[in-house]
């Protein structure tokens, strides 16, 4: 399976394989999965949590910055993480989940400074999976994780750190002028929703993880990643008439271009069913 | 008196210019103004034709008969459609 992922991204002309899972490392043959990879000449990402098992962590160091690089998904206190940042130092680049309003940044810079730690952060919004059975972010809440977010890039920016933002990130939830000072950082935000297309271990390939159950089918033989992106783009056409918030039928940035309308999944998350008996007698309708 | 719901694969969200429904079984999408988007609430909420009517007349300002015309023009397209089911 693993071999045949690897011929889409040739045939697709994606030069990195990106690992990810779950957590990537654990899996027992992930040195080996690794050395395929750059055998056939593509740059590997894994994104991990830091706390990988002795023979990751040996074939990880054993390849240059260049070739292999490591996100590590962090959070604030996690002493289970320093054997890798000590080990893999600029391989590493840091990564950060935000699933409430209330995270603080700072110790991001802390970490990169303290293990010489790639100087990037990505940040990501935690998304609700197609069903909303995990933790995310709700849209109401994105205003108030712009405006921490500002804070902290005058800080990184300082400290020489770039920032980049992962996919479902929209420009009204940043305070004015924000975007403006951030400059090619900001050019994916409200635009990235995409199929980004991750391939699962049963062979089937994704949209994304948070659209699996919308969209997905087997990874095709012969076809290239465009195609697949075009085929995901198409069946999911319907659905991208919605925004994360209901503002966004009306927005401007949106019907100009420069915003998609956020998180697919957030937006579908705002569907609706019609309201239970009790909802209806809540509201004061005759239910007839 | 006619009732009608949404049907069992639609599921839709309030937009600012209306609603948008969603069909899951294909994936299209039906974007309703108003007040076409003030009818299909009342549908959803499980209100029959007549007492749809009767609150439309009092919130797009419509006298009772135009206020029927659209009910059942409205009800007529979203039922070819497949959007709705008789209750």
């Amino acid at each position: 399976m693993f071999q045949k992922a690897l011929d889409f991204l040739e045939r697709s002309g994606i030069g990195e394989a990106r690992l990810l899972g779950g957590e990537p490392t654990l899996h027992p043959e992930f040195p080996r999965l690794v050395q395929l990879a750059l055998e056939r000449g593509l740059r590997v990402q894994v994104f991990s949590n830091g706390v990988m098992p002795e023979p990751a962590l040996r074939c990880l160091e054993s390849h240059p910055a260049e070739r292999v690089t490591v996100a590590i998904n962090t959070s604030p206190g996690d002493a289970g993480q320093n054997e890798a940042f000590a080990r893999l130092g600029n391989r590493v680049a840091l990564s950060f989940n935000i699933n409430t309003p209330a995270f603080k940044p700072a110790f991001l810079l802390r970490l990169i400074r303290r293990h010489g730690l790639s100087p990037r952060i990505r940040f990501g919004l935690a998304h609700p999976a197609a069903d909303a059975s995990n933790r995310f972010l709700h849209p109401l809440r994105y205003q108030a994780v712009g405006t921490r977010l500002a804070g902290f890039l005058e800080a990184a920016r300082a400290a020489g750190v770039e920032v980049s933002f992962d996919c479902g990130f929209v420009p009204c939830m940043f305070p004015p002028g924000i975007l403006d000072s951030l400059g090619p950082a900001a050019s994916g935000i409200g635009s990235c929703c995409s199929p980004i297309l991750d391939i699962l271990p049963d062979g089937c390939v994704v949209s994304c993880f948070p659209l699996a159950l919308l969209a997905r089918e087997p990874l095709p033989e012969g076809e290239n990643a465009q195609a697949l992106r075009g085929r995901f783009t198409a069946k999911l056409s319907g659905y991208r008439r919605l925004g994360v918030f209901r503002e966004c039928g009306a927005c401007e940035a949106r019907q100009s271009g420069p915003c998609n309308g956020g998180c697919l999944a957030a937006s579908i998350g705002r569907l609706r069913r019609g309201p239970t008996a009790r909802q209806i007698q809540r509201l004061g309708y005759q239910s007839v | 008196m006619t009732e009608y719901q949404a049907a069992e694969h639609v599921r839709w969200a309030v937009e600012a210019g209306g609603v948008v429904l969603i069909d899951c079984a294909t994936g299209a999408a039906t974007t309703l103004g108003y007040p076409q988007a003030a009818i299909w609430d009342f549908l959803t909420r499980g209100e029959p034709e007549e007492q749809i009517c009767a609150k439309l007349c009092a919130i797009a300002s419509l006298d009772p008969a135009a206020a029927r015309a659209l009910v059942r023009e409205t009800v007529a397209a979203l039922r070819d459609a497949g959007l709705v089911t008789r209750g």
